[in-house]
């Protein structure tokens, strides 16, 4: 017999499991962090990707769109608007359909994505590394965001950042996600 | 403005307001597109007026998408067009139109809304569930990924992890699991200092591994490493509960480390007390780390080997303590049933190449073999760095060899018993033993120590004098050797350091347990102490005592890498300043020629475990210890007696027992072909006979093992077998056993596993038992008699 199989250990490891399972002053967020990426190719066209993680930046959800190809006649119909309408309104709203666990706050890694904010009713920010310091300010922040005209996400966005940027390294995500965007696309999906 | 957008404007607002009628212009196209707010999806264009031209527009249409696109050459007109099915959109629809007019040509043409929709195909993965037993792909060499699970035993030799060799979803799943130093960094883990970035690639090595052995040079942080690679599972839930093996002295050692590296389990580790079968079968309730020792397990050697029940890992602590695999620790160690079974040392080789594999057969049984030389099988589950290559500003270690002239009376002493008891053992004559002879070295190394008669101590008078100079410079000393004895050893030595007011402290076998975390702990923090004496088999191991920057050797260890252990104590990671070693050798003694022979072993640890050759010599043998002093005599064989089979097989060298099963197919009329040194692709034997059904050819590998052979060893015999088409079958012959993957492997293949009962019946059937018939070794010709 295994002389842990029986469910008077299992409850009784769960206790303890939550009383030995770190629990720190460093206390994280219980934010979901969401992370999206659209970016678009001359020769495979629009391709976009989502990965969903926890507070510590582990992921949980990852979700991406095959390449989408205008055809002419929709290059000629949508014009100047092909690509916001792709990204925001067919990859955007088509990833966060159907997403097992909602994200806190969604970021975005370039600046057309924050619009995807009119689609998805989440704090929406561009997220990027602060690489040169803004003059005048006192913030040891290396990041910076960007949420467009949406100032009502500002405090929200804050927060997380505040709360998670001394722990994880918040844009690092974006890496993992076009890796594994470039890998996946090089998979032929199965039949 | 553009026409276009003008229009499409328009458009838009014609539609927001609810709006049925669609203008349609002399423009060459343009789309209506109907936001998501149209609800619901059907939309209807009624017959109208044209906004522009004021012309009747006739346009009725329904559609479930999301464009409509209308296009006309030159002229507006009256066109009624069709409503199109859902499925007519799909497929292009062409709009037939009905003209009214014949003189007015029809030019409205719907194109399908499908020809504008987007239709993206979403893939998605989802990691919201515990971690699944990985693939390979997290044991690629230079990943910083870290996965739960077994990592599948790679075979030799072992193939490259690839991308390409596991599904798309456990590649993401690797891709997207953040970099080691990420997790590491968790504010949940709050570990008190980073780890060193070996140490990281060592913590990532542990977790990603079912089974192995950590044998990072002394002093490198082995139970760090080891103990937040546990840690990591645990948060995992990977493991519920773990089991650490180590020597005894070694406990409050670990108790400190996990208090420091993982704090929140102070509470929950137990040490095994005096009922440790209970210990042992029990997931007990509070508890996550369990620690036994040695001596302890031992004790339930027997018991263990009964019992089926499973721990979720078994770390093994000083691993070389299982070196024998006939000694009882080792066997209640192999007893154990993990899930995943880590050892560390950081001396795998002690003597010689069959203590790795005693090692591994508690690891993972069957993937090397007694008697063979160990190759690079088990180099996928070892990790050893050293402490130069990993960290390149750490205190340098100064080496001293102090060759000491002996006193006078110290030489005369010496001298005269050395002389007599080279005399004795001549005239013992055959019946000399290795034991006679280490009788004689241990009394003159002690007399290397101290003059029987006077006290007189060379070694002693060069130490005082150092320890002058160490103590004036605030610093502290260790001071190792193996001799604990008020006459030769480290009780002598205190009296006279005491004497001398540096308040030397001692550590050996004679200060209880329960007193030694103390004594470390004054060394450590009393400035007034300067001095710990400790002999080699309670201080050499798994202390920290980087507060010491000098570490005398008075004696030498027969044993290269239990010196290096000893050194180790001060010279390991939190030391500050440079460690000088000082190795004292009494010159035209013994020890001087001792030395050679620990300089011999110290190329053997570096060919078998740094470089991964196979040594050259194996250990001490009998013949060197003779010749420490040049004795004519040898003990003479001890004459052949009729033992049972087990017993001839087990000591048997695999020289030996490769003759014997040559001798077993020779009697069965086959005509065999020793491959000797050649070792044809592991091949040991060549069996050829001629009969009915036509010519038979056997390859024959031959395994001299108590233990059982695995898979591993199997696949590489089937590998020469299905390349060599004109051999009829492959033979594995073991004196152990075989694993029961090894033997579903064999099932339905042209391969034949014989195993320690099989082969004892031939043995007994042929009559060959006493083994006296030799077939001629290393021949590579086939023996034709």
């Amino acid at each position: 017999m295994n002389p842990h199989g029986n469910s008077a250990n299992e409850s009784h490891s769960a206790e303890l499991r939550a009383a030995a399972n770190d629990d720190t002053d460093g206390k994280p967020s219980g934010a979901i962090l969401g992370y999206l990426a659209c970016p678009q190719d001359a020769a495979s066209g629009f391709i976009g990707a989502l990965l969903i993680t926890d507070a510590r930046a582990r992921p949980l959800h990852f979700a991406y769109v095959t390449p989408i190809r205008p055809t002419t006649m929709q290059r000629i119909l949508y014009g100047a608007t092909l690509a916001e309408h792709v990204k925001i309104d067919v990859i955007a709203m088509t990833l966060m359909q159907g997403v097992p666990v909602v994200p806190t706050v969604l970021f975005v890694d370039a600046p057309d994505l924050i619009s995807v904010r009119r689609v998805v009713d989440l704090p929406t920010a561009l997220l990027t590394r602060n690489t040169e310091p803004q003059p005048g300010t006192s913030s040891l922040s290396t990041l910076k965001y960007d949420t467009g005209t949406n100032h009502e996400d500002q405090e929200v966005i804050g927060q997380v950042l505040a709360e998670l940027e001394p722990w994880i390294d918040l844009v690092e995500p974006f890496t993992r996600l076009r890796e594994a965007m470039k890998e996946a696309l090089k998979t032929p999906p199965k039949a | 403005m553009g026409w276009r957008n003008r229009h499409r404007q328009r458009i838009l607002y014609h539609l927001k307001v609810g709006a049925r009628c669609v203008p349609a212009t002399d423009i060459a196209t343009f789309p209506v597109p109907v936001r998501r707010w149209v609800k619901p999806h059907v939309l209807t264009f009624r017959p109208d007026t044209h906004p522009f031209s004021g012309e009747s527009l006739h346009i009725s249409a329904e559609g479930n998408d999301q464009f409509l696109v209308l296009q006309t050459e030159k002229h507006l007109l009256d066109t009624e067009i069709r409503c199109p099915s859902p499925r007519e959109y799909a497929v292009g629809f062409q709009a037939p139109v009905v003209v009214p007019d014949l003189r007015l040509t029809p030019a409205v043409q719907v194109v399908a809304a499908g020809a504008l929709q987007f239709s993206p195909h979403v893939t998605r993965f989802s990691f919201l569930s515990k971690p699944r037993e990985p693939s390979s792909l997290f044991a690629l060499p230079q990943s910083d990924r870290i996965a739960g699970g077994h990592i599948k035993p790679v075979t030799s030799p072992p193939p490259p992890p690839s991308l390409k060799q596991v599904d798309l979803e456990e590649r993401l799943r690797w891709i997207l699991t953040p970099p080691i130093h990420e997790v590491l960094s968790d504010p949940q883990l709050c570990l008190p200092e980073s780890p060193y970035p070996f140490q990281t690639i060592g913590i990532k090595w542990l977790y990603d591994r079912k089974f192995a052995l950590l044998a990072d040079e002394m002093g490198l942080g082995k139970t760090m490493q080891v103990i937040i690679a546990a840690r990591l599972l645990y948060r995992e839930c990977l493991i519920r509960q773990l089991l650490v093996v180590c020597p005894k002295t070694l406990i409050p050692n670990w108790k400190t480390e996990l208090r420091k590296w993982w704090p929140q389990v102070s509470h929950n580790i137990s040490v095994v007390g005096p009922d440790r079968q209970w210990f042992l079968r029990l997931g007990t309730a509070n508890v996550i780390v369990k620690i036994i020792n040695y001596e302890a397990l031992a004790r339930e050697a027997d018991w263990l080997a009964k019992q089926r029940f499973s721990h979720d890992l078994v770390i093994i602590d000083e691993a070389q303590r299982i070196k024998s695999p006939k000694a009882h620790a080792s066997k209640a160690v192999k007893a154990l049933v993990a899930h995943r079974r880590w050892a560390m040392t950081g001396t795998p080789l002690e003597n010689k190449e069959d203590d790795v594999v005693s090692i591994f057969e508690f690891l993972e049984p069957g993937l090397l073999a007694y008697g063979e030389k160990i190759g690079k099988a088990h180099s996928p589950y070892m990790l050893r760095r050293c402490t130069e290559e990993v960290i390149k500003d750490f205190p340098e270690k100064i080496e001293q060899p102090v060759e000491i002239e002996l006193d006078d009376a110290q030489r005369e002493a010496y001298v005269q018993t050395e002389t007599e008891g080279v005399r004795k053992l001549n005239e013992q004559g055959e019946t000399v033993t290795v034991t006679h002879v280490f009788a004689l070295i241990t009394k003159l190394r002690q007399i290397c120590n101290f003059d029987p008669s006077t006290g007189e101590s060379a070694k002693l008078d060069v130490l005082c004098e150092d320890l002058e100079e160490i103590s004036a410079s605030g610093r502290k000393a260790l001071v190792f050797s193996q001799f604990v004895a008020e006459e030769f050893g480290l009780r002598r030595i205190s009296r006279a350091l005491q004497k001398k007011g540096y308040g030397p402290l001692e550590l050996h076998g004679k200060v209880p347990p329960h007193a030694r975390e103390a004594v470390v702990a004054r060394f450590r923090d009393d400035p007034k102490s300067r001095v710990l004496l400790l002999n080699y088999a309670v201080g050499g191991v798994g202390l920290n005592l980087q507060a010491a920057n000098y570490v005398y050797l008075f004696d030498r260890w027969w044993n290269p890498a239990v010196e290096d252990n000893a050194v180790k104590r001060a010279h390991r990671i939190g030391q500050k300043s440079k460690v000088f070693v000082r190795r004292f050798c009494c010159k035209d003694t013994v020890e001087e020629r001792i030395l050679q022979i620990l300089l011999k072993k110290r190329r053997l640890f570096a060919q078998v475990i740094d470089e991964g050759r196979p040594a050259e010599s194996m250990g001490l043998t009998e013949e060197e210890i003779f010749s420490l002093f040049n004795l004519k005599v040898r003990p003479r064989e001890s004459p052949k007696k009729s033992r049972p089979v087990s017993v001839v097989l087990r000591n048997m060298d695999p020289g030996e027992f490769e003759n014997l099963v040559a001798l077993t197919y020779e009697k069965q009329g086959y005509t065999v072909k020793l491959t000797g040194g050649s070792h044809d692709r592991g091949i040991d034997i060549l069996a050829e006979r001629s009969g009915g059904g036509g010519k038979e050819r056997i390859a024959v590998q031959c395994k001299h093992t108590q233990g059982s052979v695995g898979r591993p060893v199997l696949q590489q015999l089937w590998g020469v077998v299905s390349d060599d088409h004109s051999i009829t079958r492959g033979d594995l012959v073991t004196s152990g056993g075989f694993t029961a993957e090894a033997r579903q492997f064999g099932n339905g293949k042209r391969l034949t596993l014989i195993d320690f009962h099989t082969l004892q019946g031939l043995v007994q059937q042929f009559g060959i038992a006493r083994f006296e018939e030799r077939l001629p070794r290393n021949t590579g010709e086939a023996n034709d008699d």
